[in-house]
């Protein structure tokens, strides 16, 4: 296995507001990992710093690369969709083809062609005349035909409808995704990206709250529904959460096994964000989420 | 490292984004050419002629000297190209205010950055552009403009009395004034890059309102240099930094009767290049430019 990101320590401060609170962090190549947190948290900042955006105190390489120092070279084989906004708003479909082709060296002229020529946009179009959606395609089939080994993608659909996101992320696993190349995806959205990602890392307030294989979520993190008469059995079994929906009581676990807890209730492996909201929840969720095993281990 | 085909294909982009460097001279030219199609003659009594030109007096008109009279044409065609340099003056101006400020205003950047280019290559084609590409394009539609200029008078006044006294087109003065173009060009370049790289500098540096960060700073010290110690040293740099060139050129004042000769116009001009100040004014225009370079780095309005 080639690691494609690793760091250790990741700090970065405005001024005296810290925005990464000394992050490690180690990808894989050919995974997609999802890097999921709410505003603030400093998954822009981790972004800009991997992708030589901005100064950081710490280790860090990117493909084996200091992003501060040698950018110019990361940048042949890392790709980045920062936002649905970014393309120049006067650039013709025909020049962002001549542009991307005539400045990467890893560029595929042909690839992006066969991919507009599946979409409305005609090549006369100006960027400005597009719409969101479109623009976003624009982007994604300029990125689908760069042989990068990197995409980072920072809330790629942002702004977009739901027939766009999805297609989104189709193209992106048929088109793109082999076991040579690593995706890094920010987004709001988890509930529509956590079926692709192979690890999930959630950040709070700088720092790493979560960071898991999905392969192994299942076996780590188990929902209960407790019958009726077995909620106390279970909360001796020291949930990290738990919610009332609709009279029951739905309670989180980590580090049981389903078997153990099977006798008491319903068991099923939590989604992502399940996980989401009872470990990010804050003051809104329960006191127990607080100092719950699932932060402890992560850390 | 500079890849020099990035920077030709940025620099196509700048000429993409920017159909003013282009666009501004043709349409100078159409006026110009309009204008001598259907103005009045180039002299007669003096009034109501072609303006753009030195002024004629009738005197000279009878003076059968081929020499003076080519004179004149260098002189009316050499203003064409004149016009356009002033007005390209002012659209580099806001161009190299505007192009690194723009892409971070409409937050392009992030796409300029998603891309293997570095600050480097970025910077100086936007320079290149400004510097090298304009002026060059410029020059073209100037020397067309004038071959067609001179079309026109032939059209208009070979036939006629005027036509035996002025030159109406000849093939020769055109090259010198090519020429002539091709050294004065570079030397006033040369001469303003210090500016063009202040310019770059408040361009990348600002978050709006470039021009006023261009212009405040300045007027500033030259208020508070007139207020608090009453001299103008600065106003002095100010100015010499603006019309140095021409000064250090001292070139022969035409009179009319008599334009320079293309050996005395060069060799005037050349010694912009030979001026210890001019090469002192390239050295603070790199310090611009590499600061530039770094500043553009790490800036990030977002």
């Amino acid at each position: 296995m080639t690691t494609i990101i690793e760091a250790r320590g990741l700090t970065k401060n405005y001024g005296d507001t810290p925005a990464l609170r000394g992050i490690d962090l180690n990808v894989q190549a050919g995974r997609i990992v999802g890097l999921i947190g709410p505003n603030g948290s400093g998954k822009t900042t981790a972004i800009k710093s991997i992708l030589g955006l901005t100064g950081f105190d710490g280790e860090l390489k990117v493909l084996g690369k200091d992003p501060r120092t040698e950018r110019n070279d990361l940048m042949n084989e890392v790709c980045f969709i920062a936002d649905v906004a970014v393309l120049p708003r006067w650039l013709k479909v025909s020049q962002a083809l001549n542009l991307v082709g005539g400045i990467h060296p890893r560029f595929d002229r042909k690839r992006a062609e066969d991919f507009l020529a599946r979409t409305d946009i005609r090549l006369d179009r100006r960027v400005r005349q597009l719409s969101k959606g479109m623009v976003t395609q624009l982007h994604l089939a300029l990125i689908l035909a760069i042989d990068a080994r990197l995409l980072v993608l920072d809330e790629p659909t942002l702004g977009l409808d739901l027939l766009f996101r999805r297609s989104f992320y189709d193209n992106l696993l048929n088109d793109y995704f082999d076991k040579e190349r690593t995706i890094l995806v920010t987004t709001h959205q988890v509930e529509e990206i956590e079926n692709i990602l192979t690890d999930v890392i959630f950040l709070q307030h700088g720092k790493i709250k979560l960071d898991v294989a999905m392969e192994s979520l299942g076996e780590r993190f188990t929902q209960l529904v407790p019958m009726a008469g077995n909620v106390e059995a279970a909360r001796a079994l020291k949930p990290f959460y738990e919610r009332e929906v609709f009279g029951r009581v739905a309670m989180l676990f980590d580090g049981r096994a389903a078997a153990e807890l099977a006798p008491l209730g319903e068991t099923r492996a939590p989604s992502v964000a399940d996980l989401f909201v009872a470990l990010m929840g804050g003051s809104a969720a329960d006191g127990r989420a607080e100092g719950a095993g699932a932060s402890k281990e992560a850390a | 490292m500079i890849h020099a085909n990035k920077v030709m294909m940025l620099i196509r982009r700048e000429f993409w984004e920017n159909r003013s460097l282009w666009i501004t001279p043709l349409v100078i030219s159409g006026v110009l050419l309009v204008s001598a199609a259907f103005s009045g003659g180039p002299a007669g009594d003096g009034h109501g002629g072609l303006h753009f030109g030195p002024q004629v007096d009738g005197e000279v008109l009878m003076n059968p000297d081929p020499a003076k009279r080519d004179g004149i044409y260098a002189g009316y065609i050499g203003v064409l190209t004149l016009v356009q340099l002033a007005v390209l003056g002012i659209v580099v101006f806001f161009y190299l205010l505007d192009c690194l400020l723009s892409e971070r205003k409409d937050r392009s950047i992030l796409f300029w950055k998603s891309l293997p280019i570095s600050d480097t290559e970025v910077v100086l084609s936007k320079a290149l552009t400004a510097l090298v590409l304009a002026p060059l394009i410029v020059l073209a539609v100037s020397a067309a403009t004038q071959i067609l200029f001179g079309a026109i008078l032939w059209l208009r006044f070979h036939n006629s009395a005027l036509g035996g006294w002025v030159t109406v087109w000849n093939p020769l003065v055109w090259l010198k004034v090519q020429v002539g173009s091709l050294v004065l060009v570079p030397a006033v370049v040369v001469w303003y890059l210090p500016l063009a790289g202040y310019l770059l500098l408040v361009s990348v540096w600002a978050r709006k309102n470039a021009f006023l960060w261009a212009v405040l700073p300045p007027a500033a010290v030259l208020l508070v240099e007139a207020m608090i110690l009453q001299s103008h040293n600065f106003a002095d740099f100010l100015g010499r930094r603006f019309a140095g060139a021409f000064m250090i050129m001292d070139l022969p004042t035409d009179d009319g009767q008599s334009a320079p000769s293309l050996m005395v116009f060069v060799s005037h001009v050349a010694r912009v290049f030979t001026h210890a100040e001019t090469w002192l004014g390239v050295l603070v225009a790199i310090g611009f430019i590499v600061a530039a370079i770094r500043i553009r780095r790490y800036r990030d309005d977002s």
